[in-house]
């Protein structure tokens, strides 16, 4: 069987998703191109005894040398020689989709336009003769429609026409005698190096240097004459600009669209022009005062809806999990591997898998977002605000997500198109108070602020929001300078979006995180649990029995003289209510036994470690303990505490036992508890969140998002800490 | 004298017409208002955004129209090709017009 290897190429919103969908069906693999987060999509297709092996390129306007997606559809054309190129054209946006075609037909290789879209066009009332454009232009157009999974095999059919007969377009845009001149002499020095020519097609790179293409100035550092093929450039371009008056880029952009005007006056006529759906649409999605009101109702919405639907499909697995957990309890004998097995494994399990319902619906709503054209809308409302503190007009969505759960948040991140946005958007979510801090936030402002609970929490939520939109200021100022990316952005026509589609969409992204983030985070809560449990400290249940039958003495002296004295007191209204004293002081003495060995364990000597760093923020080497179980997951923050102010690990944000703890230690005020508020929040996220940065951008930007956000988090709290002490506030 | 008078008139509106004619052809996309349809003429901005935008479309001669502004006046959507694209003021400064 003879293989045809295909590149699928295409400008953004040309339907060429539905096109690679219904070349490959669901016979596609997902991956990353090295070292970036572009995703690299490839299929086959057995047709007619062929094996066509398909590559989807990333969606561009043009092949410059800026963006990361351009150069990746240019380098994969000089590098992975595809057989043949089919550029997917949006029939109702001919003009500007010819534009790329042209700059495929410069880089000398086979290709095959495939007019997409083409029922669209016709309602709209434009009609291309393909005949005559394909006689124009000297290579095959194809009408096709690709959701509809129309002019599929005549696409099929020209490739293999096309591959058998080796037959290349010699057609090439011209750009008018005085550029053709300068193209010419820099071609024939080019050509002089047959080495280098066998690689890069000369003429394509000549039009590269007078576009001042920095990728092309370092590919001729290869050529045997580079001096002189650089100075030749160079002076090239000079002349260009000194007939013209202005930059040689510029100018060749705009012969390459005059040479398309005149293609398309002769072969496309538009009939009528109605307003269409889009514009009506426009009109009140993009009106001035309503287009920001209906814009955050959809977002309420689209938050409301993922995490109330997501709470059913987590209740399961979480029911799942403990079902699975007791199986194994009554399996696996008492000891060190049931614990292993129950918290460690099945515990980690239950985590990774728990984020899964949210992923799904949340990218469910995104990507009927992006499919429908809405996306881009969103960005256009949103990007003047954002743009003040150096972020895009789609990271709003991220950000707003960062609220339910960071995980999907950063992963969503992905529809910001440009790596600088992407990272300082994916470093200022987790600001975003997310709903595993929730608890922490109520347990302690619950007990400290009682009448002011909820205004505490929003403090806190709107300080996260602060901190988030200071800190991206404070990046595009610093470490992520540079000239801030143009905001050229295609607003695309309304379309329908497919089923498929969305079905494609958020199967990747569950892959995705289930294997880049999954991978990081089983291993990490087995580690926690490692770090909980070990080392463990000598068993000596004579302690606890002795300890045991002491608190029952004490709990049958205190009741006996209450009830001989009977009050309103609270005491008395528990003894009334039936209490168990065995059972109370049985309890008691499992919560000592388990603080004693979480005080012995790793984690309980690395919060005594840890101590002497906190204690100026007012915390003790307990709160240490919870923060480090924290980084399994806030949630955690709450039992950990429960354990520690020995309530048993049970305990809710709601227990009233609890709250009786906390408040009748003395390391514990209002202020501390506003201080721990503020650290919980800008303290590092929880592992499965830090998986999902290391995935979207990488070790280096994770590391240095860690220890940006220990030192955040302490220089604030220390500060808030010694100021409030200092005014005597909540001591 | 009565010559005199007539050809000094006239200069003067012949000025006025140039100036008026030249403040016409000399406007960038942020001077014009929702609705208002032009003709580029050239595109004055350095590196990346005047290729990409010259990528896009933004070419010589090339008519397209002022669709609307977001709430703070910025972005600006215009169509362009046939197309709608949306640009910050400060790069559709950068795109000098004519009215017409």
């Amino acid at each position: 069987m003879r293989q045809i290897k295909v590149g699928l190429a295409g400008n953004p919103n040309s339907g060429k998703t539905t096109i690679f969908n219904s070349l490959t069906g669901m016979n596609q693999k997902v991956g990353n191109y090295a070292g970036v987060t572009v995703e690299k999509k490839e299929g086959r297709k057995n047709y007619k005894g062929y094996d066509f092996l398909i590559y989807d390129l990333p969606g561009t306007y043009s092949l410059t040398a800026y963006s990361i997606d351009e150069v990746i559809a240019r380098d994969f054309i000089l590098d992975e020689k595809p057989d043949i190129i089919i550029d997917v054209i949006d029939s109702t946006n001919i003009e500007r989709n010819l534009y790329l075609l042209l700059q495929f037909q410069e880089l000398n290789i086979p290709i095959i336009g495939a007019l997409n879209i083409t029922d669209q066009a016709e309602s709209m009332g434009i009609k291309i003769d393909d005949k005559q454009l394909s006689k124009i232009l000297d290579m095959p157009m194809i009408k096709t429609v690709g959701a509809r999974e129309k002019g599929i095999n005549d696409l099929l059919d020209e490739a293999i026409a096309m591959f058998e007969s080796k037959k290349k377009s010699v057609k090439i845009p011209s750009y008018g005698y005085e550029i053709e001149d300068e193209i010419n002499k820099i071609t024939e020095l080019l050509a002089s190096d047959h080495e280098f020519s066998s690689i890069f097609p000369p003429r394509w790179i000549a039009i590269k240097l007078l576009e001042k293409d920095q990728s092309a100035y370092k590919k001729i550092k290869k050529h045997a004459d580079y001096e002189v093929v650089n100075n030749t450039a160079l002076q090239c371009i000079k002349r260009i600009e000194i007939h013209y008056g202005y930059d040689a880029e510029i100018i060749i952009s705009e012969q390459r669209y005059g040479y398309i005007h005149g293609a398309v006056t002769e072969t496309v006529k538009y009939e009528n022009s109605k307003i269409t759906d889009t514009e009506k649409l426009d009109a009140f999605l993009l009106n001035r005062f309503l287009g920001l009101p209906v814009f955050l109702f959809f977002l309420w919405g689209i938050f409301q809806l993922t995490f109330a639907i997501g709470a059913y499909p987590q209740g399961w697995l979480e029911t799942f999990f403990g079902w699975l957990g007791n199986i194994s309890t009554q399996f696996i004998p008492a000891g060190m591997l049931q614990s292993l097995v129950v918290d460690g494994i099945i515990g980690g399990l239950g985590g990774v898998l728990s984020f899964v319902p949210l992923i799904v619906i949340l990218f469910m709503f995104i990507s009927i977002l992006e499919d429908s054209g809405y996306m881009a809308r969103a960005a256009f409302i949103m990007d003047k605000f954002l743009h003040i503190f150096g972020l895009h007009g789609q990271s709003f969505l991220p950000l707003m997500v960062g609220f339910g759960c960071s995980v999907p948040a950063i992963m969503a991140s992905r529809s910001l198109k440009n790596p600088r946005d992407r990272i300082i958007t994916i470093l200022v979510t987790p600001f975003m108070n997310c709903g595993a801090k929730l608890p922490v936030h109520i347990l302690l402002a619950g007990t400290f602020f009682a009448s002011n609970a909820g205004n505490m929490v929003l403090l806190i939520y709107v300080t996260g929001v602060a901190l988030a939109l200071l800190s991206s200021l404070l990046f595009k100022n610093t470490i992520l300078k540079g000239e801030s990316t143009p905001f050229v952005m295609e607003l695309p026509p309304y379309r329908m979006p497919t089923g498929a589609g969305i079905l494609q969409h958020i199967s990747e992204k569950t892959a995705l995180y289930l294997k880049k983030a999954g991978a990081i985070l089983l291993p990490a809560s087995v580690l926690i649990w490692v770090v909980i449990s070990f080392p463990k400290p000598f068993e000596d249940p004579a302690k606890y029995q002795k300890i045991g039958a002491d608190y029952k003495i004490v709990l049958e002296e205190k009741y006996s003289t209450k009830t001989v004295t009977p009050g309103n007191d609270k005491v008395t209204g528990d003894v009334e209510a039936g209490i168990n004293i065995d059972e109370e002081a049985s309890k008691y003495a499992e919560n000592l036994k388990k603080e004693d060995e979480l005080a012995y364990s790793a984690a309980g000597r690395l919060g005594r470690i840890i101590e002497p760093a906190i204690r100026p923020l007012g915390f003790d080497w307990k709160i240490g303990v919870a923060t480090i179980t924290g980084f399994a997951a806030k949630e955690s923050v709450v039992s950990t505490l429960g354990i520690l102010y020995k309530t048993g690990g049970e305990e809710g944000e709601e227990s009233r036992t609890l709250r009786n703890a906390l408040q009748n230690d003395k390391t514990f005020n209002p202020l501390v508890a506003f201080v721990l508020m503020l650290f919980t929040l800008i303290l590092a996220p929880c592992f499965a969140a830090q998986a999902a940065i290391k995935a979207e951008i990488g070790w280096r930007w994770l590391g240095f998002y860690v220890l940006y956000s220990i030192a955040v988090s302490w220089t604030l709290c220390f500060a808030v800490y010694q100021t409030g002490k200092f005014f005597g506030l909540g001591v | 004298m009565q010559g005199k008078v007539k050809f000094f008139n006239y200069i003067m509106i012949m000025i006025i017409i140039i100036i008026i004619v030249a403040k016409r052809g000399l406007m960038v996309i942020t001077d014009l208002n929702n609705g208002d349809c032009f003709k580029i003429k050239y595109v004055t901005l350095p590196g990346e955004i005047g290729k990409r935008l010259a990528d896009m479309g933004f070419s010589k001669n090339v008519e397209g129209k002022v669709i609307r502004s977001a709430l703070f006046g910025d972005p600006m959507q215009i169509k362009i090709m046939g197309y709608n694209i949306s640009i910050r003021k400060s790069e559709a400064k950068g795109v000098t017009v004519e009215l017409i």
